[in-house]
């Protein structure tokens, strides 16, 4: 690899050939694929042998990148219909970037303001890593920007595709004041077998952003969309889409360590399968498509001397018919007594039904570079006319900077008419010089958010056990 | 094919890990709406590049590090990189002011820089950008204790 780089390097060049690569190795072994599964486990749980290859490489003012993979599903439920073995190039892409010109080709995400026109990105909450397969070009001159792109996107499963194209122009017409305009179309192309209206759908919107004054700025954009049967389905659909609006905006005030910002957005029937309308909220997910609305108003203050940040947010909310509150607020201790990080999030919400959650970790340090952490996260719904459900995980990690970590988590769920359930999961990951990394996990694990060995990151349902390797050149 | 890729990974995972290679480059915009070239820094100073989003919480603690190198180096460039999207984009600012974090930050909000350096995406990640435009280091996740690897590497770099 060194002697590649250094072939490809060129006396004077101000951008010489570069080369970067990561390996990732992942053994994943599913104890349960035969065994009988609790309440909300999933059918596909393959025991499998993953290993990609991700490529990035420049020269001058390109860039480009490839990522390689192969899979084999060794051990399958007999009800899923995966390729035994699988391999290919999975994400492509050659980059052109000079002055104000930026040109690309190949594998790419885009987001379009705030995502109320178009907006397809990872999404790890939802796993969904979906890209745009086209090209996109983009020019930023002095007070205007210019962005186009076109191309296709197929869905993870590769049960649906849609045709894309969209616009962007942005212009500062005074200092700290712009104003946006974005169009985009999107044409459904491969359905998935249940039947879902299929049709073009023409999508545009307006935005206002800025600066007000030093300690005042605001955005807002209104969206307009269109819908154009191509396939009518023969049965009533729940809602309208042929007409629907959507709107986000927010003003925020900031004052020394006081901070106060007031958001709203309102969607009606506003939904392409490829845009992601802003949150005016924290863990509202999946309810912020095509019918809703929300108001809130979030403060918070900072101190230095202790290092501690207090926040409270209030907002009411309409998912469709339904109507309630989101209310939450906490702190953040962060060194105290150069040893002791503090945390604890409380909040209440009662859109759908009322749910109560808590979110509390507590660090502490016995030295620099030994430490000792404990998170608790618990979740506790009551859905009307029904018993409590409630997840609540624990969790004891040990580290050792830079070099390991290893982590104890208990994850229990209480489920309505099912018995309480408790799973244990462990784990232990090292660092390697430059980035890379070995993991390895052993227990049962509900799925959602993880974090462990200093990152989260977003886990499927599992029983089993695993070996991942990450790996920088 | 597997075959032939299965030994491509071999190779590659005994191959001893190259020296830095260049960074490759981006533009994104800042908070303030302007844009911000990278290749208008490069070579002219060691430059830290953190990526992070207002929903990790590993991120906090490694941006408030960062803005304690900031203020003890002040001739280095420290750049943060939140990959928060429009779902969460409007908390990126009173996350950044109402800690007083005076570094520069810079919106990556589909992600695309962040897997530029590093492919899997995770946050946090931090990268060093070396005085001839090398990433000289890169670490993902963070642990406490973590920012002394990072200063060694950076004060390695000013020598």
């Amino acid at each position: 690899m060194a002697a590649l780089a250094g072939l490809g390097a060129r006396a004077g060049d101000a951008r010489p050939f570069s080369l970067e690569a990561t390996a990732d190795l992942l053994f994943r072994h599913d104890l349960a694929a035969t065994a009988p599964r609790s309440f909300g486990e999933p059918v596909e749980r393959p025991g499998q042998f993953r290993q990609t290859l991700a490529l990035v490489g420049g020269l001058g003012h390109w860039t480009g990148g490839a990522t390689l993979w192969d899979v084999n599903f060794y051990q399958q439920d007999p009800n899923i219909t995966l390729d035994r073995a699988d391999a290919g190039l999975y994400k492509k892409y050659l980059k052109y970037e000079s002055g104000p010109w930026t040109l690309q080709g190949g594998d790419f995400n885009a987001m379009l303001g705030r995502g109320l026109v178009l907006s397809v990105i990872q999404n790890a909450a939802l796993l969904k890593d979906d890209t745009i397969d086209g090209s996109d070009a983009r020019y930023r001159g002095g007070r205007l920007e210019v962005h186009g792109l076109g191309g296709t996107v197929t869905s993870g499963k590769r049960d649906q595709s849609w045709r894309v194209a969209a616009l962007e122009a942005i212009w500062e017409w005074a200092a700290d004041q712009r104003v946006g305009l974005r169009a985009a179309t999107v044409q459904d192309g491969r359905t998935p077998a249940f039947g879902l209206p299929v049709g073009l759908r023409q999508c545009r919107s307006a935005s206002l952003s800025g600066q007000a004054s030093r300690a005042v700025s605001y955005y807002a954009e209104l969206g307009w969309m269109n819908f154009r049967d191509q396939q009518p389905v023969p049965y009533p659909t729940p809602v309208d889409p042929r007409k629907g609006t959507g709107a986000y905006g927010n003003l925020s005030f900031h004052h020394g360590a006081w901070f106060l910002m007031a958001e709203t957005k309102d969607y009606r029937n506003f939904d392409d399968a490829l845009n992601n309308p802003p949150l005016a909220d924290r863990d509202t997910e999946k309810n912020d498509l095509y019918d809703g609305s929300g108001r809130r108003v979030y403060l918070q203050h900072s101190f230095r001397q202790p290092d501690l940040t207090v926040f409270f947010s209030a907002g009411r909310y309409r998912e469709e018919t339904l109507e309630g509150q989101n209310v939450y607020g906490g702190f953040k201790l962060q060194d105290a007594f150069d040893r002791l990080d503090l945390s604890c999030t409380y909040g209440l919400r009662t859109v759908l039904y009322l749910e109560k959650r808590t979110d509390a970790a507590l660090a502490w340090r016995f030295t620099p570079l030994w430490s000792l952490e404990l998170t608790l996260r618990d979740k506790r719904n009551r859905p009307p006319g029904s018993d409590p459900y409630s997840e609540t995980d624990l969790t004891v990690q040990l580290a050792r900077s830079p070099r390991f970590s290893v982590y104890l988590m208990q994850q229990r769920t209480t489920v309505p008419v099912f018995q309480a359930t408790r799973l244990f999961n462990a784990g232990v990951r090292v660092n390697l010089p430059r980035g890379s990394y070995l993991d390895f996990s052993a227990g049962r694990l509900r799925g959602g958010e993880v974090c462990a060995g200093g990152q989260c990151v977003v886990l499927p349902p599992f029983e089993g056990w695993k070996l991942a390797a990450h790996l920088r050149y | 094919m597997i075959r032939r890729f299965a030994r491509a990974f071999l190779a590659l995972a005994l191959c001893a890990p190259a020296p830095a290679g260049p960074a490759p480059s981006f533009s994104l915009k800042q908070l303030d709406g302007s844009l911000f070239r990278l290749d208008d820094h490069l070579k002219k100073q060691v430059i830290v590049l953190d990526f992070w989003a207002t929903w990790c919480g590993p991120c906090t603690k490694s941006l408030k590090k960062l803005q304690e190198l900031h203020e003890a180096s002040p001739e280095l460039l420290v750049l943060a990189v939140s990959i928060d999207d429009g779902r969460t984009l409007a908390q990126v600012a009173p996350y950044v002011q109402g800690r007083g974090f005076t570094f520069t930050v810079l919106l990556d909000p589909d992600g695309g820089v962040c897997r530029m350096f590093n492919p899997e995406g995770g946050v946090p990640t931090t990268v060093v950008i070396d005085r001839q435009g090398g990433v000289a280091y890169s670490h993902s996740g963070y642990l406490s204790g973590d920012e002394r690897a990072l200063v060694a590497a950076v004060a390695k770099l000013a020598r």
